[in-house]
């Protein structure tokens, strides 16, 4: 029944378990990174923002201009754009390593700017009760921002990895690897419309598995 | 203890100033209850916050236990704030942690030992009756609850002064009543300073032993209580008065009237005292009571009569002589004769 129906999925079915792989190592490192980076980024942009804690006008409008910039980029431009800072970082500009950089560049001002808009619903009256306490800005990130916004960080961060999926597909026309470019090769070039489908479908399986987690944990840390 | 002068605060918004605060002067003594009132948008809000510097004034003094906090380091201000406990209209706990990590906060931040801060939740959660709620979150609790918990963050520190913003005001009457006897007794088992903004006169004459008048970013009056109650000078301050007891809209009215309406007020001992029926017996005059209140405020009870005599005029001026000379206050609101003879 299977193998009448899709026939070349089952054929090339090693192929697209690697191709997996791949795009589940390039998600995972990649997001990995771009939320080590991008949340204090965010953090920071939230901080420095008009009326915050540590309110800084210029310091602000610079941080803020750059992360527009980088979002306005297309992904694909990106990719071309930066071959050297890539092998700077990892050595190569090919393979899920080469992918990885600027899968990084690309998620870390989109993460950024997600978590800063995460925080802002973090209470200013509530903050106002901890400075009115005594508590050092650094203090009111670590104990009252991040923990009153985690909640929110882990729907933004879910947001990040799965558009960091649509990426990822991006990168197979670089050589990346993955399932984006397991489909626009078998399942495009060679017509093979089965592949096309179930590599959808996998897809697909992977963005609802991500969102599922992502409001589990955030139903979990609602009080 | 602590004492504001000359303090001027603006806020510039793209079209407009805001002069929140003019020329405030200050002066709040070691276990005052006192209370700031005024309509919405007075500056009150502006003025608690300058005592713990959460807002900096343009010009003018900011002494709290003889320190200008103007003067030092950011460290030693969160050293002094951490002294100085907060409660707000909104509660603002957390909502992610539960009522012992909300009470424990100001004590994890002076990093005080596990087995301290068990101690002193416990204690807290005694002293505003909320023992079983140790471990429920915020979002479980009802307002009053919140507030209590908020309260008892703020005094988990040990601090020597309560600055509560409108403290009562998302709350019902009922509730606000506890909340303010909780005060109270907080007051007079800590000897705690407490600062009360409020526009709720009902605050202010509960638990406050001073109060000041605010209005436009100016404190148009402050005093006593009792004083401020029974003879309030400004023009705001009588508007408070007889809105909250009740005579403004029977002054209104008066013009049915057809002889002269007197306002006695009166306070302390005197509110023990037959006087009416004294008056009544001893200078033959008839008294027409129209509006009458009786109020507790602090620990001194006050009235307030609008009254009509009827009798001989002589009689009627030697009554009045008398009553005044029992430390009370007589004043005309309405003389129906001489209004009516100016218009003929």
């Amino acid at each position: 029944m299977l193998n009448y129906l899709i026939p070349n999925a089952i054929e090339y079915f090693p192929e697209m378990m690697k191709a997996l792989g791949e795009t589940l190592v390039m998600v995972s490192v990649s997001g990995l990174f771009s939320a080590l980076i991008g949340v204090p980024i965010g953090v920071t942009l939230l901080v420095t923002s008009e009326g915050h804690i540590l309110a800084n006008k210029t310091f602000y409008s610079v941080l803020s201009k750059i992360i527009n910039t980088l979002r306005s980029l297309p992904f694909v431009i990106l990719i071309a754009a930066i071959p050297g800072f890539t092998r700077l970082i990892v050595g190569t500009t090919i393979g899920v390593k080469g992918a990885i950089v600027p899968l990084v560049v690309a998620c870390v001002p989109f993460i950024a700017r997600q978590i800063e808009i995460a925080l802002v619903k973090v209470d200013m009256g509530v903050i106002e009760a901890y400075q009115s306490m005594g508590f050092s800005p650094m203090k009111i990130i670590f104990k009252v921002i991040l923990v009153e916004g985690k909640k929110d960080m882990v729907l933004a961060i879910t947001i990040s990895l799965i558009s960091l999926i649509g990426f990822s597909a991006i990168t197979g026309t670089v050589g990346g690897g993955g399932l984006g470019d397991f489909a626009i090769r078998y399942g495009y070039q060679y017509f093979k419309t089965d592949i096309m489908v179930v590599t959808m479908i996998v897809i697909v399986i992977i963005v609802y598995l991500i969102q599922g987690i992502g409001d589990l944990i955030y139903r979990k840390l609602s009080h | 203890m602590i004492s504001l002068k000359d303090i001027n605060k603006t806020f510039h918004t793209k079209d407009k100033e805001v002069k929140a605060l003019q020329n405030i002067n200050l002066e709040i003594a070691q276990g005052d209850i006192f209370g700031v009132i005024g309509y919405s948008g007075a500056g009150k809000s502006t003025l608690i916050r300058i005592i713990n510097l959460l807002e900096k004034p343009d010009s003018g003094t900011v002494t709290v236990n003889g320190v200008n906090l103007l003067e030092i380091p950011d460290r030693q201000l969160r050293e002094i704030r951490s002294n100085m406990g907060m409660i707000f209209q909104q509660f603002n706990l957390m909502n992610s942690i539960d009522v012992y990590n909300n009470i424990a906060a100001p004590l994890k931040n002076r990093k005080a030992s596990k087995k301290e801060i068990n101690e002193k939740v416990d204690e807290m959660l005694n002293l505003v009756g909320l023992e079983d709620k140790k471990h429920a979150y915020p979002n479980q609790l009802s307002g009053g609850q919140k507030q209590r918990v908020a309260i008892a963050r703020a005094l988990s520190s040990n601090p020597q002064i309560l600055l509560c913003d409108e403290a009562t005001s998302a709350l019902d009457p009922n509730t606000t009543q506890s909340i303010l006897q909780l005060l109270r007794e907080i007051h007079d088992k800590l000897g705690i300073t407490v600062v009360i903004i409020t526009h709720q006169m009902e605050v202010v004459k509960s638990i406050c032993n001073r109060v000041a008048i605010m209005e436009n970013g100016e404190i148009v009056e402050q005093g006593d209580i009792v004083d401020i109650f029974t003879n309030p000078q400004s023009s705001i301050g009588n508007e408070f008065v007889s809105h909250f007891i009740g005579s403004d809209s029977i002054e209104k009215n008066l013009s049915q009237f057809q002889r002269v309406v007197y306002k006695l007020s009166f306070f302390g001992t005197v509110t023990h005292e037959p006087i009416l029926s004294y008056l009544a017996i001893q200078y033959h005059v008839l008294i027409n009571i129209l509006f009458g209140n009786i109020e507790t405020l602090h620990d001194t009870v006050v009235g307030s009569l609008l009254v009509e005599f009827q009798g001989k005029d002589e009689d009627i001026r030697a009554a009045i002589e008398y009553y005044k000379s029992l430390n009370t206050k007589v004043e005309v609101v309405m003389n129906a004769e001489l209004s009516n003879s100016k218009r003929d």
